[in-house]
């Protein structure tokens, strides 16, 4: 059997929490650079435009890890039981980072 | 179900095994220094650490004996200010991080089954520079030469004009060359374990503390440059006065903040994983069961080594930032306390389901449990905004940290300690002074480190020398003063323990804890008599008749296949056999380039340009003439190594261990680079008023765009370089082909410093100009480099060890040329990118 590539797999594994990397930066950026920019204190139909952005990058994000993990786990369908288990779990553990960094967006009324 | 016949048949040939102990035969008497395989150059890392362990450890009781009493004038301000900047930066950059590393050159060989690193010269050569220029580091104290900015060095505090003399150099200088070390070492072990391994061991069973250092040494890579970076900047605006962080010419000093937090917040982790791994190796066997929850451990290892990454901001919640953005770092610093709960909650599991052994090294991770869960707790105690506002750079803080890496690193060390012992001396250290140290040590942090909490609580900033009557410290900080001599005395315990106990044996073949893992087979200085076929987790214990097979060369390459030094070079996933790995055997050479690198960084920061040149060609020198046998002739047959395979004793291209070795450098150049480019934008972000600001222009377009063209046509030359030595003529047309992409790097890099030039920047100016010309610096630190690699491969070429199929030294060449034609075209694009805007 011709042997796994390493790359391919260790991306397989890391999809789900490089997913919540990149929401990372990207909603850091975002709010950063609002409220450096003076363009945080805006609203679009009512809700503040980082909160906004931020819902945006979220279901985005929250989606692309889902469907990240579930092709990792058809990928990974017939190797080792543990690079299965792992894309799983860090794609799982990936959905609770991606909530938990969105939750203070839903509570803070002010951005900047 | 039947068994698979061994790897190889007994008797084994007559001679055997003398002959491989004969190649792997260590020095002897003084030449014992130029040793460079990893069980000893192992011990010397470890007796180093340990060194700077006690020197930086001392200056924290000459701190507690000038705080023990209200008003103390023991020590004046501006010595202690210099005691506790090398408290940190000692304990933090000599001790902490090399000791991890150290315990894995001595330890991952035997673990993963190998004879030895795929780069023992590279360990050799970063143990020597760090030796050297530690304790030279470390000697400024007695110069009244010694850093006194803290160990985090915060500008303007640190800047020229607020910081003049060497003082500040000796940091950045130092540490920056302390750190490629640690960086040389982290290529080591991550080639170490992916290609390594036994045949057979496959990921998931791979030892965990594998997976702790493997996960680690990828950390390593990603943190350690943006710190890299900031120190070059601060370095550059001392000595040139190119304004990064001064906020009156565009710069911004919470830049230096976010640079090197990047690095120090990791770095905890770097710390802290390796630990757990430790931890995780020894319960086990202590508990006398399997370790619970393998894979979740796995899991919380890579989860904790990429969230570690999201926190860095943290440690900046005063600086003003928006409630929003310090947030979301709050929630993420949260997040990392999931898979770093489900690793204490397996360890316990598995404590709970065995029987297990009161020793010391379990007393030690007893100790562990303790100190490292309180400090975790207020770390997430300090994970809430307003609560940080109130603790920042309080005595509060001073006490976290220390909780969690007495606790979550020191405590597991020494468990490290009392618990591999015999692998190296045949015999265990004392149990009993081993369980008095850990009394020692628990009960002393406690007393140290616990009135802390109460004295920041009660407003004691951090950093002061001294406070006043009154004010109600005085009880917690006497406390604290005796509690730090009480750890001493425990430290003390250990290393008296060491001296009188521990032993360099030639062959040991013991196993007191009757653990399951390879380490523990019978060892000699070539590592194993033969390598095994590893077909469990716990092979010792699966396969009890394990160690005699072994030992008797029933597995794989129990011969001398080529001659001389060797070990197998593995498949990264499932470990198949793929070639054998040549490795060097004793040199003086890299202790002449580690102690050139290390004079060449020192003597440039007291601004001896001669000497410190002299230094640089002594480096320069020793590692082209050590590289130079390090590209071998490929063997004109294959090899048995056993089980019917035959294996070649030289690959290049991606499956060579080179290939791979240069990939994670180019990681490590392309983070450095990542953070320069992070750098531009951070600062555009927060110019007030345009990006550059009137009347400084943008490079000039035209010279930029012929910089850009020539780049590529380098990249282009490299290609047709390739093809021609692929087809093995090595002709005028290779020649003509390389040095034409010479010419090409380097005229690209001369239109780029032109593209500046032709519109008056001056790189002192402003941050803009002066981002600008270090991206062109740093373009031309590559072309510089090229260009000597490129000598060095025309030289190979005219005497014949260069050619189609002997290219490893040429691959690594080409990989390198590509990447910077790459950084060169991106740098180009970012310093023209306002243009879009």
């Amino acid at each position: 059997m011709k042997a796994p590539r390493f790359t391919s797999t260790a991306f397989l594994i890391w999809g789900g929490l490089l997913t919540w990397a990149a929401y990372f930066l990207f909603v850091y950026v975002f709010a950063a650079v609002a409220c450096t920019r003076r363009f945080g204190h805006l609203s679009v139909a009512g809700l503040p435009i980082v909160s906004l952005v931020t819902g945006i990058a979220t279901v985005i994000a929250l989606g692309a890890t889902v469907a990240l993990t579930r092709f990792a786990a058809q990928r990974l369908a017939g190797t080792s039981a543990l690079t299965r288990f792992l894309a799983l779990a860090l794609g799982a553990l990936a959905v609770i980072c991606i909530l938990w960094v969105a939750l203070p967006s839903l509570v803070l009324h002010r951005s900047c | 179900m039947i068994e698979r016949p061994l790897p190889n048949p007994l008797p084994r040939p007559d001679g055997e095994r003398e002959e491989l102990a004969r190649v792997w035969q260590p020095p002897r008497g003084w030449r014992i220094f130029s040793a460079v395989n990893n069980t000893y150059i192992g011990l010397f890392y470890i007796g180093a650490a340990l060194l700077f362990l006690v020197l930086g450890g001392s200056l924290a009781l000459l701190m507690r004996l000038q705080l023990a009493v209200a008003d103390n004038d023991l020590i004046d301000h501006d010595l202690y200010n210099q005691l506790f900047t090398m408290h940190g930066s000692v304990l933090m950059f000599l001790f902490a991080v090399p000791v991890i590393e150290a315990i894995a050159v001595l330890l991952l060989p035997a673990m993963v089954g190998a004879r030895d690193l795929p780069f023992p010269r590279l360990s050799a050569y970063a143990f020597w520079a760090y030796l050297a220029g530690g304790l030279v580091f470390f000697s400024t104290l007695f110069f009244d030469l010694a850093p006194d900015g803290g160990w985090f060095m915060y500008p303007p505090l640190t800047s020229w004009e607020f910081s003049p003399g060497l003082r500040t150099d000796f940091w950045l200088l130092g540490i920056g060359f302390i750190e490629i070390s640690a960086i040389a070492g982290a290529i080591e072990i991550i080639v170490g374990i992916l290609r390594t391994r036994a045949p057979g061991m496959t990921l998931d069973r791979m030892p965990v503390y594998a997976w702790a250092m493997l996960i680690v040494g990828g950390m390593i890579v990603f943190a350690f440059p943006p710190v890299i970076l900031a120190t070059a900047l601060l370095e550059l605006e001392r000595a040139f006065r190119w304004p990064f962080f001064v906020a009156a010419q565009g710069g911004d000093p919470v830049l230096w903040q976010h640079l090197f937090w990047l690095f120090g917040h990791p770095d905890v982790y770097i710390i802290f994983l390796p630990a757990a791994g430790l931890v995780s190796m020894i319960i086990p066997t202590i508990a006398r069961t399997a370790l619970v929850g393998y894979r979740w451990i796995v899991f919380a290892l890579l989860g904790t080594g990429l969230i570690s990454f999201a926190l860095w901001v943290h440690h900046m919640f005063a600086t003003g930032m928006p409630h929003l953005t310090a947030s979301f770092f709050s929630a993420a610093s949260m997040a990392v306390s999931i898979p770093a709960g489900v690793q204490v909650f397996s360890w316990i599991a598995t404590l709970r389901s065995g029987n297990v052994q009161r020793s010391a090294p379990m007393w030690f991770i007893l100790g562990f449990f303790g100190i490292f869960v309180l400090g975790g707790l207020t770390g997430v105690m300090l994970a809430v905004v307003p609560f940080d506002w109130q603790a920042h750079d309080t005595y509060f803080v001073v006490a976290h940290l220390h909780y969690v890496l007495i606790g979550g690193m020191l405590f597991p060390v020494f468990a490290a300690i009392y618990y591999w012992a015999p692998v190296v001396s045949g015999q265990p250290l004392s149990e009993r002074m081993g369980k008095w140290a850990c009394g020692l040590m628990f009960a002393g942090v406690n007393l140290t480190f616990f009135p802390m909490h109460i004295a920041g609580l009660l407003g004691m900033p951090r950093r002061v020398w001294t406070y006043a009557d009154g004010l109600g410290l005085e009880p917690w900080n006497l406390l604290s003063s005796v509690g730090a001599f009480v750890v001493a005395a425990g430290v003390a315990v250990v290393l008296i323990d060491l001296i009188l106990h521990l032993r360099v044996a030639g062959r040991v073949d013991v196993n007191p804890w009757n653990a399951g893992t390879l380490e523990w087979l019978p060892q000699d200085n070539q590592g194993l008599r033969s390598i095994p076929r590893v077909e469990s987790r716990d092979p010792l214990w699966d396969r009890p008749s394990l160690r005699g097979e072994v030992d008797r060369g029933q597995h794989y390459l129990p011969q001398v296949a080529t001659g001389g030094r060797e070990t197998l070079v593995t498949h990264p996933i499932d470990a198949s056999p793929q070639y054998i790995l040549r490795v060097p055997g004793p040199s003086w050479l890299p202790m002449l380039a580690g102690f050139g690198t290390a004079a060449f960084f020192l003597l440039l920061t007291v601004k001896q340009f001669v000497a410190a040149g002299i230094g640089a060609a002594i480096a320069l020198v020793s590692i082209f003439r050590w590289l130079w046998s390090s590209d071998p002739a490929p063997g004109a047959k294959l090899h048995p190594i056993g089980d019917d395979i035959h294996l070649p004793d030289y690959a290049s291209g991606t499956v060579s261990h080179a290939w791979w070795a240069t990939v994670v450098l180019m990681l490590v150049d392309g983070a450095i680079f990542a953070s320069l480019a992070f750098s531009f934008f951070y600062l555009w972000t927060v110019a007030p008023a345009g990006w550059p600001p009137a009347p400084l222009a943008l490079p000039d377009a035209a010279w930029s765009i012929a910089a850009t063209v020539t780049a590529l046509m380098a990249g282009a030359a490299m290609m047709g370089a390739n093809s021609l030595l692929r087809n093995n003529r090595r002709s005028a047309a290779f020649s003509a082909a390389h040095g034409a992409g010479l010419i090409l790097l380097w005229s690209s890099l001369l239109c780029m410093l032109q593209s500046l030039r032709a519109v008056d920047l001056r790189p002192h100016e402003h941050s803009f100009s002066a981002v600008a010309y270090t991206l062109t610096a740093w373009q031309g630190a590559h072309v510089v480099l090229l260009t000597l690699m490129g000598g060095y491969v025309i030289a190979r070429s005219l005497t014949g060890r260069l050619d189609a199929e002997r290219r490893v030294t040429f691959d690594t060449y080409r990989l390198l040329w590509h990447y910077s034609v790459w950084q060169g075209v991106i740098a180009l694009a970012i310093v023209n990118s306002p243009r879009i805007v």
